[in-house]
């Protein structure tokens, strides 16, 4: 890749426009030559992070903006996930699994210990501009052409 | 939720017609399946052949259904593929819920429950 490739896009803070979102990034995986599973994780890492920022930042309102800045080389891809709302959602509860006990199953809360899991650096915190920002960055091998 | 849901002789089919299951839609899934499992519908054949991602959401819904369904319950997913099959597996939640490679193989992990 000759330069690094950089899409942005914005979506209204509703869960139906997080899929946007994703294609985005979908498409930018692809055009990078990013093997499939590793894509299925950075796919799923943004639909998380946004639904958190939705859920979380913005409570569940509508009328808010989500900005989510993709960008990658033949190495890396970084995504930036912005919003303007309360800072603080960063609560990571480690999957726990006993499948003798399915009770103690989480039914939500997971988002976080998969962005945490699958990406190679995650951050979350304020820019100068107000924005809180949550930042992921995944490193990788592109298919064998 | 566009969903398909029919008798067989070890339970119920349970295929949903959308492609993906997330946040946005999960609680439409989890309420047409607790909706089936307060029918007296506890043993599940759901079939993800036609749904392409789910996230974190979606697979939430699974285990409230899952633990609705009480000692005799049992889930069996079928059809799981590519991303979703990676969730399953990055989450261990393969280890909790029976993955089957065909309608055959369930129906008969199903008729052992």
């Amino acid at each position: 890749m000759a330069s690094p490739l950089v899409v942005q896009v914005e979506i209204e803070s509703k869960l139906e426009n997080v899929h946007t979102v994703q294609e985005a990034v979908h498409d930018v995986c692809e055009r990078c030559g990013m093997e499939d599973e590793t894509r299925y994780d950075v796919e799923l890492c943004v639909v998380e992070a946004a639904t958190n920022v939705i859920r979380h930042a913005y409570k569940g309102r509508s009328g808010e903006t989500v900005s989510v800045k993709i960008s990658a080389d033949d190495e890396q891809i970084v995504i930036e996930v912005a919003d303007r709302g309360e800072l603080g959602f960063l609560c990571v509860r480690p999957i726990t699994v006993q499948v003798s006990d399915i009770t103690s199953l989480p039914e939500g809360g997971m988002g976080l210990a998969i962005i945490q899991s699958l990406m190679d650096e995650v951050s979350y915190g304020s820019s100068k501009d107000g924005r809180n920002i949550f930042l992921m960055k995944k490193r990788f091998q592109g298919k064998e052409r | 939720m566009d969903l398909e849901s029919r008798a067989i002789d070890s339970g119920m089919f349970i295929k949903p017609k959308e492609k993906r299951i997330d946040a946005a839609n999960a609680g439409a899934f989890k309420s047409r399946l607790l909706d089936l499992v307060d029918q007296g519908n506890v043993r599940l054949m759901i079939d993800l052949s036609s749904v392409e991602f789910m996230d974190s959401g979606g697979l939430g819904s699974l285990i409230s259904i899952l633990k609705s369904l009480g000692r005799e319950g049992r889930i069996v997913i079928i059809g799981a593929r590519g991303g979703v099959l990676r969730l399953f597996e990055i989450t261990r939640m393969n280890t909790v819920f029976t993955l089957s490679s065909s309608e055959e193989e369930a129906m008969e992990v199903l008729r052992k429950v």
